[in-house]
Order: C-alpha cells, then structure tokens, then sequence
C-alpha cells in the first residue's frame, strides 16, 4: 500500500525525462518547420489567391485556405515563428528588468527596496490581462505595444522572485567574505549574488512563457497585438470565426496549433525546471 | 608602533527588542608580525569586534570608538577607502570555509578576484599565474588540475586552503581569522593552524585569531584576549595567561580543557554553571558575577575596570587579592 502511495507520489526518473524529450521534439519539429516554412510549403503565406478560396484540407493544401484563398498550413507555420518569437522575447524582457530591480531591491534594501517594491505592488495590482490591455490602450495596437505591455506586466514577477532570493543570499557566508575582501557593491551583486539567483527565475519563465503566447494569441484574436494580414494564430482564429460553420478548419487548425505548442512547452518547461530544481538541492 | 590599535570599540546593534551591546570598550593592540588571540564562548562579541573593525557591520549596528591602522581611523573611513583597505591591507578568513566560497564561481577566480578588485594584475594569464602559485602555497596538490573546480568539488579543509589563498592574495599586513578552523575536523584543524602560523612568519603579517579552543590559542598566538559578554575581561602573552590566569572566567576555560595526564577515566571535565548573559539586560557590576564563585557584593554593583595586574597582564575583577588555584571546585560548581 506505502510503496504504491509512494511510486504516484513520486513519478519515475523515466516518466520525468519522457516529457522533457517529447516536449522538446514537438518543440524543434515546430521551431524547424517555422523556419524552413518557406521552403517546404509552396504557397506565399500573404499573398490572396481568390480562385482558390475556402477549400477544405485536402493534399494540395493540407489545412484547407482560407476565405482570401491563402494557405492555412503555410500560415500557420509562419505564425509559430512570430508567436514563439514573442513567447521567447516576452518573458526574457521582463525576466531581465525583475533580475535587475529586484536585485537592486533586494541587495541595498531601504529607500530603494521600498521604491521598487511598492511599485511592484502597484503592477500586480491590476490583474494580468487589464494591464495589458490597458498599456496597448495608451502605446495603440501592435506589435511594439505589445511587447511593452507584456513587459510592464510581467516584470514584476520577477522583481519578487529574485529579491526574495537576493535576501538570503546577502546573509550567506560567501558575501560577506567578498565584502571582508573589499569587492565593491557592484562586483558582489553582478558577480556573486545575480548567478545565484537566475535558477528559480528561469524555473518560472519555463512556465511564464505559455502564459505569454496565450496572452499574444488572445490579444491578437481581440485585435490588440499583431495586425492582419500578418499571418498569427489568434488572428487566424479570428478570421475564421465567421466561417465556423462553413469551413471548420480555419478556426480549429491554428487553435489545434496554439493547444500543440502549449502542451510542448509546459512538457519542456517542467522537465528544465525539475532539473533545476534538483540540481539546485543537491 | 603598533599595526593595529583599537580603543574603546563598542558595538551596538538594534534589535525589535531594544538596543544591545554586543562589544563594550574593548581596547587592544596588535603589534607588526604577532599572532593575537580573542577567545570566548559564543556570543561573547569575538566576531562582532572583527567585523566592526572592517566596517562589516549590518545596517543595524554601528561601531563608537576608534580602530587605528597605519595613522588612520578605519571607524570612519568612508565605505569606499575602507575598501581600498579591506582585502589589500587587512584581509578576514570567516569561519565556515565550505559556505564562505561562491558555490557557482571557480576556485581560480575565487582566488584571484580580490587581485583584480585591487587593480594587482594586469591579464587574465597573471592572473591565473597567481592563483596557481598562491594554491601550492597554502598545500592544494596539483593545483593545475584543480583550479578550474567549483567549490563542491572541495573538502572542507581545501575550501579553507583557498579560502586563505584568496586572503593572501594581495600580501595584507593583517589577516583576521574568525574561528578559521571551527567547522573541520580535528585532524584539518591543525594542518590549517600550521599553515596560517608558517603562513605568518613567511609573508611578515599580523594574525588576529578568534577561537573559543584554549588549545588552539596556546598552540599558536603570542598574546591573548579573553572575552566574555561584549567585554574583554584579561589579556596576557599567552603563557602567562595559561600559567597565572587573574579572571575567575579565564580560570574556569583553563578547567574545561581536558588533560590527558590528570582527567583520563578518573575526573570529569568542570563545566562553568551557569549560562552567559544577556545582553539585552546585562548583570549590573561585574558582568560574570552571577557565574563567579568568588562574587561579593561588590562584584554585583560595581564595573570592574580593566587593569593591569602584572607587567602586560591585564584583568577585569575586582577579587585580585582572593584569586587562587582551586576557586571552580567541585562544591563551587555545584552550588
């Protein structure tokens, strides 16, 4: 009975790495296909062809065209690379500007802590998607707004994280030893305390990035990120909404696209973070 | 001249509960080349005066009274010359070498990074040059292969070794030891103490080490400092202090020491009864007298000043007259 208790609460060493693998080869497959989308596919991803509208997958076109006759196959390939490109520079952004205010916070404390992390209060007190929404409001939509704004809300996350983190180690032995050796502030926070503090921030990006590239789908499917005709998930689904009943595949495949990417990169997300976070205990 | 001199130092930290002063008008000298010794239980403010001397205080404490070096007073300096003097001049080793080294740093820029930070090498090739030289000096075999690790890859007593190398990198004239070999084991400890004290007498520096091991002091320090609740309470050369100690605390150290020709199987170790105080509410008078067997009325109403009892023996008790062999008898600790 305790063994069979302990082995689901402990999933074996092969059921971890089994989704770390398979969430990092449907993430390549994908990555690979978005950058040789041009190559592989014959149809321009922008360009309307009028002669051939709404066609349903077949093997011309394997996810059908859409009603300007464009093929969804090729626009979706060519989505996923803007997608994880935001994905990717949406969390690095703000994981970059919470390392460094939240370290500034966190290693010289006072007027500066209370400064940045009364700040960081204001931000997290307004939900996700309203700061959002409310920053593409001010910078207008696209994709410039949209990176701003994924960094205004995102950031100070991290800022908390890595302060949290920066607490400890400023107490440990090692400081103070850099200090008795008189290192500079500077030296000491760039060199001995932000490398000590990365790992648990990326174990959070791993999991922040599929909450980004839902975000930028969502936002693109309200009209607030990137603009049609580029070619994007949520602006797919978006399109296709009239035509549901219609012609099925051009909502359903760019949403089965967003779902593929979303289960790979949680896969992938928690293998990392679970090595992390073991070779963080050892 | 002295290298060092601290006079009336008195640290103060503010607590929740109040301010708390855990150094009280300590005053000492250390000369050029001599090892000193501050021993004491814990708490007894041993490495709170060494970090109030570098200026590596929290921000809760704060430091009155003065700590000449070389014509200057390093209590206040300006935080960035007294980095100019930490490291280069005075350099500290702290007492748990295995979490005194940066776990995601290599060994040879551990060691070299304080050169770096005072501008004593010019490339990275000298640099790595000098790490590799300082390693053989404090006996890490082949250093070569080993510069390159991370501090995991290390025992407890190699971290110590570079933990030293890194202290000695820039030829300070003092080197503060806060406990250096407390948490290794017997047999590493006294490497590490031959090494510091050939160390010493090799680059010409002052040692300042801090202990609460009698036997370390009288293995390797000329001079010592007894400590006991913020205060220093005697200091001597070492081997009067062991022969004719004048404080009843001192006395009661010496009697937790075993000996191996008089204890074996017959005696049990004398322990003093009692626990240290608080500092928060300090014993008026004598700050030992609710442990001393020797306390009068006297000892509980008045401070005891520190004062020379013989020719550089100095003490903090008032009872000079009654200080005898046997005062931590069987009865006294009983009582």
């Amino acid at each position: 009975m305790t063994s069979q208790v302990r082995r689901q609460a402990r999933p074996s060493r092969m059921a971890q790495m089994g989704g770390l693998i398979s969430g990092a080869a449907i993430l390549t497959v994908i990555l690979l296909a978005s950058l040789l989308a041009s190559h592989l596919i014959p149809y321009d991803p922008i360009e309307q062809n009028l002669r051939d509208t709404l066609q349903p997958p077949s093997l011309a076109h394997l996810f059908g065209t859409d009603n300007f006759g464009r093929d969804i196959f090729a626009r979706v390939l060519h989505a996923a690379k803007l997608d994880l490109m935001i994905g990717f520079l949406c969390v690095v952004f703000p994981w970059m500007l919470g390392l460094a205010l939240g370290g500034i916070a966190g290693y010289f404390g006072g007027l500066a802590d209370t400064l940045i992390m009364r700040t960081v209060d204001t931000f997290t007190a307004f939900p996700f998607l309203i700061m959002v929404i409310g920053v593409i409001a001010i910078m207008g939509p696209g994709l410039f707004g949209m990176y701003v704004a994924l960094t205004m809300a995102g950031w100070s996350i991290y800022a908390r994280i890595v302060r949290a983190e920066v607490l400890v180690i400023k107490k440990s032995e090692y400081i103070l030893a850099a200090r008795s050796l008189g290192y500079g502030h500077g030296r000491i926070l760039l060199r001995h305390v932000i490398p000590n503090v990365v790992t648990p921030t990326i174990i959070f990006a791993m999991t922040d990035m599929v909450l980004v590239i839902l975000s930028t789908t969502s936002l693109s499917f309200l009209g607030l990120g990137v603009q049609p005709p580029t070619p994007e998930w949520g602006v797919m689904i978006a399109e296709g909404r009239g035509f549901i009943l219609s012609a099925w595949w051009m909502v359903t495949l760019p949403g089965l696209a967003v779902v593929l990417v979303g289960v790979a990169l949680s896969l992938f997300g928690d293998g990392i973070a679970r090595i992390l976070r073991e070779g963080s205990q050892a | 001249m002295s290298l060092l001199d601290i006079r009336n130092l008195t640290t103060r930290i503010s607590t929740s509960r109040g301010v708390m002063n855990v150094v009280e008008d300590v005053s000492f000298t250390v000369e050029p080349g001599e090892c000193f010794g501050i021993v004491g239980e814990s708490g007894s403010g041993k490495s709170m005066t060494c970090r109030s001397i570098l200026g590596l205080l929290s921000k809760s404490g704060s430091a009155t009274g003065a700590a000449w070096f070389e014509g200057q007073d390093l209590l206040t300096l300006k935080s960035g010359a007294l980095e100019q003097i930490r490291g280069r001049q005075i350099a500290m080793i702290v007492q748990d070498a295995a979490s005194a080294l940066n776990p995601v740093v290599r060994i040879g820029t551990q060691i070299a990074e304080a050169m770096v930070q005072h501008g004593l090498v010019s490339s990275k090739a000298e640099a790595r040059q000098r790490s590799l030289d300082l390693m053989s000096k404090v006996g890490i075999p082949a250093a070569e292969g080993r510069i390159d690790d991370y501090p995991h890859q290390f025992s407890g007593g190699m971290c110590q070794r570079v933990v030293i190398a890194a202290a000695l990198s820039c030829s300070p004239k003092l080197i503060i030891a806060d406990e250096p070999t407390t948490a290794l084991d017997v047999t590493i400890q006294d490497q590490i103490l031959r090494l510091l004290v050939a160390l010493q007498a090799e680059f010409g520096m002052s040692l300042i080490l801090v202990t609460h091991d009698m036997g370390v002091v009288a293995q390797t320090c000329q001079r010592v400092a007894v400590m006991y609740g913020g205060e220093l309470v005697e200091m001597a050369d070492t081997a009067s202090l062991f022969r004719t100690p004048r404080h009843p605390y001192t006395m009661g150290l010496l009697n937790c020491v075993p000996h191996l020709d008089r204890d074996v199987g017959t005696a049990r170790l004398r322990p003093i009864p009692g626990a240290p105080p608080d500092l928060m509410n300090p014993p008026a008078g004598c700050r030992f007298h609710p442990r001393c067997p020797l306390a009068n009325d006297a000892c509980k109403s008045t401070r005891p000043p520190l004062r020379e009892v013989a020719a550089g023996h100095f003490s903090r008790c008032l009872r000079q007259d009654v200080l005898g062999e046997e005062i931590w008898t069987a009865e006294s600790a009983r009582a």
